[in-house]
């Protein structure tokens, strides 16, 4: 069974290298890809040293698009399942076996690595703002379609060919990570949660500022309410 | 209710309408949609004013209600302009960038210059 890392970098020439050799350590029966959005530092060239497939797109386009862009790869070159890890180095290349598992043995479509589902030791939580946002959007989820998954922005997330397929189809952009999930509910597929540990930000800088999150209070819950009524 | 006020609110809540289904049907950008859905939720806003929107009338020096109504539309409309004027700008330089990486991949594949028909 073909599996295949997708590692989505923009500008995280500080954190690639390990995040490649963790990689390598924790998970050598899977490939790793790092999909380079534009960065414009050293990311592309650190992720080669480390000895890393690297897909590097022209220019910068959010992670949806370099997401999408690493499974069009998995789908191009028949992979059965993929998973998504950051190349910030908050997620732990240890756990990856607990989200595989559940897709390999055919027991779900869709495993996400969950922050909040046990106490665990060590592991990092964001602050109280983003957990009362995820709180949130995770709170909208379940009205809209039953579905009680806590960590619905977490990133870590391993799923099977039928779900890779749908993602090159259609990978929603911006903050891609719970309108995802609405998605693939609607074409009847299943996801489940598991927890995992995640470590503080290694590297760079985070994405979502102020601005960005009054923006993302206002567009994600609507993105996901619309992705709900959609019928296909 | 005054037939104006009521038209603008069936336009607004048009508005509104149209701008939900295109991006329903994924023929709209969610990113882009936000502009219009503030359009059409000030447009609406403006409309339930009432007696309100007298007094903004007087206050901007207008002579007319539908004047103001008017004026402001033509300013989100401005907004919406301007910010897609923008996006336009940062598609092309994307294309532009993507046409070049075709042409050099091109190269490296030995195909030829003529991409044919």
């Amino acid at each position: 069974m073909k599996v295949l890392v997708v590692v989505p970098a923009y500008n995280e020439e500080k954190s690639i290298e390990g995040v490649v050799r963790e990689l390598n350590r924790h998970f050598p029966e899977g490939d790793v890809v790092v999909v380079n959005d534009g960065s414009a530092d050293e990311t592309e060239k650190k992720a080669g040293a480390a000895g890393a497939k690297v897909l590097t797109l022209p220019f910068n386009s959010g992670i949806g698009n370099a997401v999408q862009t690493g499974l069009r790869y998995a789908l191009e070159n028949g992979y059965s399942a993929a998973a998504q890890f950051d190349g910030d180095g908050q997620h732990n290349a240890a756990d990856l076996h607990r989200i595989f598992d559940p897709v390999l043995k055919g027991e779900t479509d869709l495993c996400i690595g969950s922050r909040f589902l046990e106490d665990r030791e060590g592991g990092f939580r964001p602050n109280r703002r983003r957990r009362f946002g995820i709180w949130l959007i995770s709170t909208i989820l379940f009205l809209l379609s039953g579905l009680r998954i806590l960590d619905v922005t977490s990133g870590f997330r391993a799923m099977n060919a039928a779900v890779i397929r749908l993602f090159c189809d259609h990978y929603p952009t911006d903050y891609p990570e719970p309108e995802a999930i609405i998605y693939l509910h609607k074409q009847g597929l299943r996801i489940q949660e598991v927890p995992v540990t995640m470590f503080e930000r290694s590297g760079g800088i985070s994405s979502i500022n102020t601005l960005g999150s009054i923006y993302y209070m206002v567009k994600v819950p609507m993105s996901i309410l619309i992705s709900h009524l959609r019928r296909t | 209710m005054p037939r104006l006020q009521i038209l603008a609110i069936l336009f607004s809540v048009a508005l509104l309408w149209i701008t939900f289904e295109l991006v329903r049907r994924k023929r709209l950008r969610e990113e882009y949609s936000l502009l219009w859905f503030a359009t059409a939720f000030g447009f609406l806003g403006l409309s339930l004013a009432g007696q309100r929107l007298g007094v903004l009338t007087e206050l901007l020096g207008f002579r007319l209600v539908s004047n103001t109504i008017l004026v402001f539309g033509i300013l989100f409309l401005l907004g919406v302009v301007f910010a897609l004027t923008i996006a336009v700008s940062t598609l092309t330089s994307k294309m532009n960038r993507l046409s070049q990486e075709v042409s050099l991949l091109r190269d490296k594949m030995g195909r030829g210059k003529d991409p044919g028909p």
